[in-house]
């Protein structure tokens, strides 16, 4: 096998392939990336047997042939390479890596030995999202799935598809994120992928634009882009029915800048980050002013005020200000609506319509984001 | 339980192959069909293993281990050095030091967890033979003791029905209903638990806790 390729390209590729190299230590073909050389294309694949990764780039192929190579090794090598054309040619068990003045002599392992990875079904029905819109939906979701392994069906994100949308939930069971988008495949299908997965498909998504098609299988899940493909296993078990959850209504409504919100928590929460566990921001709601506290007399506190418009009673309520930074980062709105019932209920986070006045209670927001977020007993 | 102490080369076949070259290693085969191959090295890890359920065949110095899914284990015995095997019986599961009395903690501070309405009387309440660990009252204001397990297993259940024969002879509290909680209770003892009249409730330890907590979760 024998190439020459550009160094940021194949760097990238490489790059790319690592995140999905195996290391369980008993069986050492998984943390090897495969690298197959046919034509002017070089073929990269990588497993560690829940997701497969496969791509390709063009390269200037010399001799086709394929080899495995110890992923990381490979990766740190690459990301170490100056800004030259990379030549890559195998004799006998070694790949020799040229680049400029730098040569490394890589040892090879038996590629016979690399498993064969997942293929997705010739004849599915294949739904095309914007890259976009993929990326913001994962990364709007995806942080509030578990990561904790105890229970295993909360550590992914359940993708929910009818006729015309397709809705995206994870939960940890103190907080959910839920988005809907529209959906050009009418099957009915339901399938709960790995927040591993659905986190390297936003990482495709973001740095190459364009599409990502998904194909939607009963046991596995192909996310595909222009020169990459991703095949994860699903997680077994059933997800938790989560529409039950959202409340019906509400108490008080509050409308507030969402920056504003965000920083503020942030910056008032810093006096309980010397404590092992979180200490609780508490909120404040007055008719116009939303007054932020944290902190005990032991460590030390702080609060800040800053304006909202609040519809209903006077409340105070508390959350972990982590997860309550996550759904603000989450929605991307300008401003939020937040509507609660009391203290001890979980509260609902949307983004605010665009106009610029919140409309009456009863006309609430029809955004395709909702964030529930439990409160901290205080 | 068997163990066999073996010069032995491994070969695994299923999603990838791999391959174990000739060493001395200790072969494990559980009752419940479970094969796991390990060095005299690595902690607690096998160098392969395969889960039940599994069909292992025994060749003329080769024995194949296959499953549903298709894998398989091939093991090449060279030399034969130790082969014992012993029945383990039943495992009385891992006995952590202070759970089953957390446990019974946790359920004194939330009765409700065994039952709709359900109210503590009093912890290790005496019977004469034995405390009784929970007595607590349904909404209806008759008596129901509680036996907390861990595991529940058909001795427990056989305690409590002691417990509840001394119980019912006592004419302040009878009739006594009896309830048997655990984290796990076994099938044998579920069917005499309800043949018995005994209520039989799992407890999930981790959402006790959780409750105990001031932790508030949405499920």
């Amino acid at each position: 096998m024998k190439f020459r390729a550009e160094r940021s390209e194949f760097a990238d590729a490489v790059m790319w392939a690592q995140r999905t190299v195996g290391d369980r230590a008993t069986l050492p073909a998984l943390s090897g990336i495969k690298l197959r050389v046919d034509g002017d294309r070089l073929f990269l694949a990588s497993t560690n047997l829940e997701i497969d990764s496969a791509l390709s780039v063009p390269v200037q192929g010399e001799r086709d042939g394929a080899v495995l190579v110890l992923g990381k090794l490979l990766a740190d090598v690459v990301r170490t390479l100056p800004n030259a054309a990379v030549t890559a040619e195998v004799t006998a068990d070694v790949l020799h890596l040229t680049c400029g003045r730098a040569q490394f002599d890589l040892r090879l392992m038996p590629v016979e030995d690399f498993p064969a990875l997942k293929e997705p079904s010739a004849d599915g029905a294949v739904a095309v999202m914007k890259a976009e819109e993929f990326a913001r939906t994962v990364a709007q979701v995806a942080r509030s799935a578990s990561t904790d392994d105890a229970r295993p069906v909360l550590t992914g994100v359940n993708l929910e598809a009818t006729a015309g949308s397709l809705t995206a939930v994870a939960t940890d069971s103190y907080r959910l994120a839920m988005r809907t988008v529209p959906w050009d495949q009418g099957a009915d299908t339901t399938v709960l992928v790995p927040r591993r997965a659905m986190e390297q498909a936003r990482h495709a998504a973001e740095i190459l634009g364009s599409e990502v098609s998904l194909l939607l299988e009963p046991a596995q899940v192909t996310f595909s882009f222009s020169d990459r493909r991703l095949v994860t296993r699903l997680i077994e078990g059933k997800f938790p029915d989560v529409r039950q959850l959202i409340p019906a209504g509400f108490e008080r409504r509050l409308t507030v800048d969402r920056a504003e919100l965000m920083e503020v928590v942030k910056r008032v929460a810093v006096v309980g980050d010397s404590n092992t566990s979180v200490t609780p921001v508490t909120l404040h709601l007055s008719a116009d002013t939303v007054l932020v506290k944290a902190g005990s007399g032991e460590i030390g506190q702080a609060e800040e005020a800053l304006p909202g418009a609040l519809e209903g009673e006077d409340l105070q309520i508390a959350f972990n200000p982590r997860y309550l930074a996550d759904g603000l980062d989450a929605a991307g709105s300008e401003r939020v609506v937040l509507e609660f019932r009391d203290e001890l209920k979980p509260a609902v986070l949307r983004p605010a319509p665009a106009d610029a006045e919140a409309g009456p209670a009863s006309s609430r927001p029809e955004a395709d984001f909702l964030y529930l977020l439990m409160p901290v007993r205080v | 339980m068997r163990l066999v102490i073996a010069r032995c080369t491994v070969d695994y076949a299923g999603r990838l192959t791999a391959h174990l070259p000739s060493a001395v290693r200790l072969i494990m085969v559980k009752a419940d069909g479970c094969v796991a191959v390990h060095a005299d090295g690595g902690a607690y890890k096998p160098l392969n293993w395969m889960n039940a359920p599994n069909t292992l065949i025994e060749g003329d110095g080769v024995w194949t281990v296959t499953d549903p899914k298709g894998e398989m284990l091939t093991i090449t015995l060279h030399e034969v050095l130790l082969d014992v095997a012993e029945d383990c019986g039943d495992d009385p599961g891992l006995s952590k030091d202070g759970v089953e009395a957390h446990l019974q903690e946790l359920l004194a501070a939330h009765p409700t967890a065994l039952g709709d309405g359900l109210t503590l009387v009093r912890r290790e309440y005496q019977t004469g033979i034995g405390p009784v660990d929970l007595l607590c009252r349904d909404p209806e204001g008759r008596a129901v003791a509680v036996e907390v397990k861990r595991r529940g297993e058909i001795d427990g259940v056989e305690q409590l029905t002691r417990y509840l024969d001394r119980l019912n002879r006592d004419p302040l509290l009878r009739p006594v209903r009896g309830l048997f909680a655990a984290q796990r209770i076994k099938p044998q003892a579920r069917v005499l638990a309800e043949d018995r009249g005994i209520y039989c409730v799992e407890v999930d330890y981790d959402d006790l806790r959780g409750l105990a907590s001031d932790e508030l979760r949405l499920f």
